[in-house]
């Protein structure tokens, strides 16, 4: 009797050994990755600083400057400004489904709502791009949800297929569903993108084309929160590139998540 | 004296802007590039190099496209052409939203001259760019004293003595004779020494030539200026493609 009650401390005592070395391996990770993404966050908060104090102090500087090289610097320094607060408030959202995701909440909520609502929003850009927004989602497919993280979902994947393909043709389908998920696809009709970028898409700050995500006064962050909004309603995603060309997300959403 | 020239390299076309406006009120020229590699080919192109219009030097951004800025001082270092110039890159200075410890050593390391946090206060920009010229000259000016002109016509560079007045060359002593041509030619290569001088720069300013010289005649001056000066003819490096320098 005594050899098994040995042999099992034995066991338990490996089993929480080999927990511990787990577990200090996965915060080392972590915490790695915390420290590049204060750094990220800090080099992108500073870069749109630095170019509205820039800007300003060259204009208290130089009094005498013309009226019309002032206005140039005047807006610039605003258009940094619409940058930092964009930044800001991606930076809290990423900031909260990382750290506090009970601070939202669930509700029974209808996607086709959800959506019409974003294509609505995105109907006057999509307009002034000579681009179109379809979609098939049927009334009443009720999920229990966050609105703004399920908006957010929809909302930035299209509004990435609006900045950078041109006069593009955009649509939202439901794919499939089961009792326990809702799959879904956005597709567009662009160029798609190269596949190394492909494994990269939803990290944070990470961008195919720097200049014109700029241009457009993108964060950096707009794909990595729809990937945690997907999680935090007990789904997964992707993006390919699809076989007749253009860029693909597939998703699943839970009816019901924690 | 020529206006100094600097040489802002970052992608965010606001920053180029603000840096160049306050550069070029304190009296500098400027030229910009969005990326390395726009950078790089700007460096390496022909112009860079050559008298007219060298670069004095560089505010380099590090988090760029594809090629960080210190990717880019490290391509410099170690590019052949500014080794064998004899000019030396450019000074450096990191200019940079990144100012973890880590990579502001690692800055230093790859020969930056000095490194400032974004964001900045112009002034202090534009102070410390005046530091760097100023120790970037000192030191140039220390490289020089190997050469002195005394009075108007003589030029001494080690044991060269060349003298415009008597049109006379002594090499370590010795008395060479010399054309009148190629006393010229000596005396305008030690005067931009360091400097990558084409076959056409040399014809204009120092045959004064309106197209009836060949530029054939200058590699035969040079050659034949090369076996004068003895030990000294393999400070006349050859440029491939671009043209004659003295090389100090």
């Amino acid at each position: 009797m005594n050899i098994w009650i040995i042999i099992g401390i034995g066991v338990v005592a490996i089993v929480g050994v080999c927990y511990a070395i787990y577990k200090r391996k996965i915060n080392h990770a972590r915490e790695q990755q915390r420290l590049t993404l204060t750094q990220n966050i800090s080099h992108e908060l500073k870069t749109p600083v630095a170019s509205i104090r820039g800007a300003l102090e060259t204009i208290l500087m130089h009094p005498d400057m013309d009226e019309e090289q002032r206005k140039q610097f005047i807006e610039r320094a605003y258009q940094q400004s619409g940058r930092l607060a964009n930044l800001v408030e991606d930076i809290s959202t990423i900031n909260k489904l990382d750290t506090q995701t009970d601070f939202y909440t669930r509700l029974q909520l209808d996607l086709h709502t959800v959506v019409e609502n974003v294509v609505q929003d995105l109907s006057l850009r999509a307009m002034q791009a000579g681009a179109a927004i379809t979609h098939n989602i049927p009334k009443h497919l009720i999920i229990s949800g966050n609105y703004t993280l399920l908006y957010s979902i929809f909302h930035n994947i299209v509004d990435n297929a609006l900045n950078y393909v041109e006069k593009a043709e955009i649509s939202i389908q439901l794919i499939n569903q089961d009792p326990a998920n809702l799959y879904f696809s956005i597709s567009d009709n662009g160029q798609g993108l190269p596949n190394e970028a492909l494994a990269h898409i939803f990290e944070r700050f990470y961008r195919v084309d720097k200049g014109r995500s700029r241009k457009v006064g993108g964060t950096g962050l707009g794909l990595s929160i729809v990937k945690h909004a997907v999680i935090f309603h007990g789904g997964n995603i992707t993006a390919v590139n699809r076989q007749e060309g253009g860029l693909e997300y597939k998703f699943s959403l839970a009816r019901r998540s924690k | 004296m020529a206006k100094q020239r600097i040489l802002i390299v970052d992608d965010e076309e606001d920053i180029c802007m603000i840096l160049s406006y306050s550069l070029q009120k304190a009296g500098y020229d400027t030229l910009v590039a969005h990326s390395a590699e726009e950078a790089l080919e700007l460096l390496q192109s022909p112009n860079s190099l050559i008298a007219s219009s060298p670069i004095d030097l560089i505010l380099l951004d590090i988090m760029m496209g594809e090629m960080s800025g210190l990717e880019m001082a490290e391509k410099l270092r170690s590019d052949i052409g500014y080794r064998e110039s004899g000019i030396g890159i450019p000074p450096i200075i990191f200019l940079t939203a990144l100012s973890d410890e880590d990579t502001v050593l690692q800055g230093f390391k790859l020969g930056a001259d000095d490194y400032i946090s974004k964001p900045f206060r112009i002034a202090e920009v534009l102070a410390r760019v005046a530091a760097v010229l100023r120790r970037t000259e000192a030191r140039r000016q220390q490289g020089d004293e190997a050469i002195r002109q005394e009075g108007e016509n003589c030029i001494v560079f080690e044991g060269i003595v060349v003298n415009k007045a008597d049109m006379s060359l002594k090499v370590d002593g010795e008395a060479v004779v010399m054309t009148r041509k190629e006393i010229e030619l000596l005396c305008y290569l030690l005067t931009h020494r360091g400097q990558i001088l084409s076959r056409e720069h040399l014809l204009k300013n120092v045959w004064d030539s309106n197209g009836f010289v060949l530029e054939r005649t200058v590699d035969v001056h040079i050659t034949h200026l090369r076996r004068k000066l003895g030990q000294y003819g393999k400070r006349i490096v050859t440029k491939s493609g671009y043209g004659y320098m003295f090389s100090v």
